[in-house]
């Protein structure tokens, strides 16, 4: 796509069930208040932006937002639902409904954060987190704004749960999960963490491994690199065996550390933590069950 | 090396819609053309308890558990066969889909949890699955996204789509939207007062949007690909932009501050002065905020040079949500074609606060146009806008 950019801080947050008191500790007050009474993925948004973000930071209003998400607002969705089936439509709740839209994360983030650059929100199946590092970077390279926050966040509850098993998705995943990380020059406050160098996106088609292959060619050809030298980093533990397959003769291919697969978080989560371990350059891939695979090349700062 | 940007300047070479006229663009401008709305009724699913229960609606299509996938692939198909491009004359992972939508997918969900809707495959839940579903239909393994900025998603999925072309990731983008109306939809809008009967964008007594359905793809190319296989070129895409509001969730910016900045954004990425730009395609709603604002923002960004005719489809075709960008992105291709600007339906007598725009109102127009901009907004202070040239 372009030059490198630089990826700062970085937020990888998952839980079961966190409390409310957990989730907006630290964040000031208005942001506080806002995340208590929104619906959960909005208000996981607040708290991780609110986390990479901390008071002091000065942010520009022109800095953008963008969204990866598996499910969207699946959770609110089924809510939202559950009351129009049951009372018909007197059971329409406007509150609900203006929060079933998946960029409703993005939206909150802008309006606590005074975000007003480009915002964006993708789902790509569980691909989606690469994605939205995918379109921040393109709105980069594309002379948009000096930096974007990149979120993906997912949040599973029973109905969720229940469509993830029966999809033979990852159903054990975390019922809360956030990833946030800046990549760009702003905030300039942040840290720099790594480089981000190039990502790719494809259908498998039917052949996963074949797409593993185009994929992780693709996105390691625009980064100026071959396999050789190259670690690869899987999102998901479960996909190790096959992308070690489809990348032979490589044969090293690193797992993430926590046991529970991520939804849309997996892959952004995989790239912060690879850039923690060495410095040397990282290819993350994402295998979702719907056919998606994504791949993204990054180096540390180390 | 990075490809010159003649050789991967984003072109249209085909177009598809499925709209509440029936499937084709040219059922849309036809209806367009004669000034007839499309708003009726709700016929497609019980209605009785609904306020407003009237819609665009789709005359209805072989049912598919998933509508807004079946009117994708049907818009595509059109849009293919105008490209006269046969999918599997392109390397499969030369080929991308970008797909925008509000809330596709919705009415598989409605039996999925029990409610009225007719029950299918719950893989069509997740708002990924349309674009999957485009993506095996021709054969594409390149890149798959879906944009979801509510009801600026189709725009958005375009302007996406042309930046994959300019980038040189892909040969091929079938680029688009598509939303189904069901209950839990039209009752959501209804919920938050944001409906009426009958739409009249920028009119002084508009009083609210009508709810549409529909979908559309475009075929955009690489200049150089297009050239190759000498497929005539009906527009070049050449800019995109996208800010948020940050200001309401459901409610537009006052001053309409985003979509002023995501306009800005497409001509500079275009490289297009405002007075250079002969039509804009407005959001036009119909309701009282969001007409207001978009006079707002056009003002601002077009300025002594606002005399741009302006017009809304959304009069006649309602507001198709998802599809709407795409649907309206296809009409401005058909605009910068036929030198001829449809009427906005509905609008009888303009608002006070809109006196200042241009706008297209009684009979279709005749029109020089070169370039022209199409835009969207919708929930979370999404906007986004894209810039059309003639070939």
């Amino acid at each position: 796509v372009s030059a490198p950019a630089a990826i700062r801080g970085g937020i990888v947050w998952t839980s079961a069930s966190a409390g409310d008191d957990d989730l907006v500790r630290g964040l000031p007050e208005p942001v506080r208040a806002r995340a208590l009474r929104i619906e959960r993925p909005g208000a996981l948004a607040l708290a991780a932006v609110g986390r990479l973000l901390p008071p002091g930071v000065e942010v520009r209003r022109d800095l953008g937002v963008a969204v990866g998400t598996t499910l969207g607002c699946f959770a609110t969705n089924a809510a939202y639902q559950e009351r129009l089936a049951a009372h018909g439509a007197a059971g329409a709740s406007p509150r609900l409904f203006a929060a079933t839209v998946s960029n409703a994360a993005a939206g909150e983030v802008g309006i606590a954060y005074g975000l007003g650059g480009p915002a964006t929100t993708v789902t790509a199946g569980t691909t989606a987190g690469l994605a939205a590092m995918d379109a921040a970077h393109g709105e980069l390279a594309s002379g948009g704004p000096g930096g974007l926050v990149v979120l993906a966040v997912d949040v599973v509850d029973a109905a969720a749960r229940r469509w993830l098993g029966e999809q033979g998705w990852p159903a054990e995943t975390p019922a809360e999960q956030v990833v946030a990380l800046a990549l760009g020059d702003e905030p300039a406050a942040l840290p720099e963490l790594g480089r981000l160098g190039a990502i790719a996106l494809g259908r498998a088609g039917g052949q996963p491994a074949a797409a593993v292959r185009r994929v992780v060619g693709a996105a390691l050809a625009e980064a100026g690199l071959g396999l050789g030298g190259v670690r690869v980093r899987v999102a998901r533990a479960a996909d190790a065996g096959m992308v070690r397959e489809a990348l032979a003769p490589i044969s090293t291919v690193e797992t993430p550390r926590d046991a529970a697969p991520l939804l849309a978080a997996g892959g952004p989560a995989a790239v912060l933590e690879a850039l923690g371990a060495t410095a040397a350059p990282v290819v993350v891939v994402d295998v979702c069950p719907s056919g998606q695979v994504a791949a993204a090349v990054a180096w540390s700062a180390r | 090396v990075s490809p010159s940007s003649a050789v991967t300047e984003p072109v249209v070479t085909g177009t598809g819609a499925v709209t509440p006229y029936g499937r084709g663009v040219s059922a849309c401008w036809d209806g367009l053309a004669a000034g007839r709305s499309a708003v009726a009724p709700i016929r497609s699913f019980a209605a009785d308890d609904l306020a407003p229960a009237r819609a665009a609606e789709v005359p209805r299509e072989p049912r598919d558990p998933d509508g807004a996938a079946a009117f994708l692939l049907i818009a595509a198909a059109e849009a293919l066969a105008g490209a006269g491009l046969a999918p599997d004359a392109v390397r499969p992972d030369r080929i991308g889909i970008v797909v925008g939508t509000t809330l596709g997918g919705i009415r598989i969900f409605e039996g999925w949890l029990g409610g009225p809707g007719a029950a299918g495959p719950p893989a069509a839940i997740p708002y990924f699955a349309a674009a999957g579903r485009l993506a095996d239909a021709v054969g594409a393994t390149g890149p798959v996204v879906t944009t979801q900025l509510a009801c600026a998603s189709g725009t958005a999925a375009v302007g996406m789509g042309a930046r994959w072309i300019r980038e040189g990731r892909c040969d091929v983008v079938l680029s688009g939207g598509a939303d189904v109306l069901c209950r839990y939809v039209v009752a959501g809008f209804n919920c938050l007062r944001a409906t009426a009967e009958e739409a009249r964008p920028f009119d002084a007594a508009r009083r609210g949007l009508v709810l549409g359905e529909g979908a559309a793809v475009l075929v955009l190319e690489s200049a150089a690909h297009a050239a190759r296989r000498g497929a005539p070129v009906r527009a070049r895409l050449t800019g995109d932009g996208a800010a948020a509001d940050a200001v309401h969730m459901t409610a537009p910016d006052r001053q309409g501050r985003g979509a002023a900045a995501a306009i800005r954004q497409a001509l500079a990425r275009a490289g297009r002065e405002p007075a250079s730009i002969g039509f804009v395609s407005a959001h036009g709603t119909g309701t009282p905020y969001n007409d207001a604002m978009e006079a707002q923002a056009l003002g601002a960004v077009f300025g002594a040079h606002r005399r741009v005719p302006v017009n809304s489809v959304k009069g006649a075709i309602g507001h198709t949500l998802g599809a709407a960008g795409a649907i309206e992105a296809v009409l401005c291709v058909e605009v910068l074609e036929r030198g001829v600007v449809p009427a906005t339906i509905g609008l009888e007598e303009v608002a006070p606060e809109c006196a200042a725009l241009d706008l297209v109102m009684g009979a279709p127009r005749g029109a020089d146009v070169r370039a022209c901009v199409s835009t969207s907004s919708g929930f979370a202070g999404a906007n986004a806008a894209i810039v059309l040239e003639r070939a």
